[in-house]
């Protein structure tokens, strides 16, 4: 009798043996506009001799600038929110 | 064997490792009573032997059910779990995409406010300066990235 209750037990646990849970998450995807080349400095005219265009130019190349900075802060600000929304999933 | 387990529904597995298990029982319990019976005491030993096997197969196969049971429960809370989060990152994207090109869209705006006014004072900033073609150059090389710094 008690090898058979030994016999049992094993018997149970061997059955009751488990494996792990194959699932794994997407890796999240960027939207087009965050995949855009940078855009290139806008250069002056050769021949150019007011004041008023060179002003112009750079106001317009400063406000490149800052597209780009914004499109680092939408990288950064996607990476934490990202990176937060993965290790909540643990 | 055990493959054809994942295609059964989890109340069958559980009814079947069930019904092995109390026929185990029933008949191991049998074969005890067996011996109060002549004329079938001769086969005893065989039906004792077979209610120990049912019995075994019994529990290890409601062992096995019960596991899958527990894992299937578990993949699917996992999947719940993971499907929640993939909406919730597409969700963020949206949100951090709407917000960058709300930015933009001022950035731009100011230039052309920037610009605008530049117009509008022409005169007076070109009273006084007339560019030559050197300060184009350079200010034309200062924009120009160097030609190793894409690679």
């Amino acid at each position: 009798m008690k090898n058979l209750i030994l016999g049992l037990l094993i018997v149970a646990l061997t059955g009751c043996a488990s494996t792990a849970v194959p699932i794994t998450q997407k890796f999240p995807k960027a939207d087009p506009v965050m995949l855009e080349p940078a855009p290139v400095l806008v250069p002056l005219p050769a021949g150019t001799t007011e004041l008023d265009k060179l002003i112009a130019n750079t106001a317009e190349n400063y406000g490149l600038y800052h597209e780009m900075v914004h499109r680092l802060e939408l990288w950064q600000n996607w990476y934490h929110k990202q990176q937060q929304i993965f290790e909540s999933v643990k | 064997m055990f493959w054809i387990i994942s295609y059964l529904p989890s109340e069958l597995l559980s009814a079947i490792g069930l019904i092995l298990l109390l026929a185990g029982v029933l008949i191991t319990a049998l074969a005890s009573l067996i011996k109060f019976v002549p004329v079938i005491n001769m086969y005893r030993l065989y039906i004792q032997i077979l209610g120990v096997v049912v019995l075994l197969s019994g529990v290890y196969l409601r062992g096995v059910f019960e596991t899958e049971i527990v894992w299937r429960e578990r993949v699917a809370e996992a999947e719940a779990k993971v499907r929640a989060a993939e909406k919730r990152a597409e969700e963020a994207t949206a949100q951090v995409v709407t917000e960058y090109r709300d930015r933009v869209k001022v950035v731009k705006q100011q230039v052309q406010v920037v610009k605008k006014e530049i117009q509008i004072q022409r005169e007076v900033i070109n009273a006084d300066c007339k560019l030559n073609p050197t300060a184009i150059d350079l200010y034309n090389q200062s924009i120009t990235p160097p030609k190793d710094s894409k690679k």
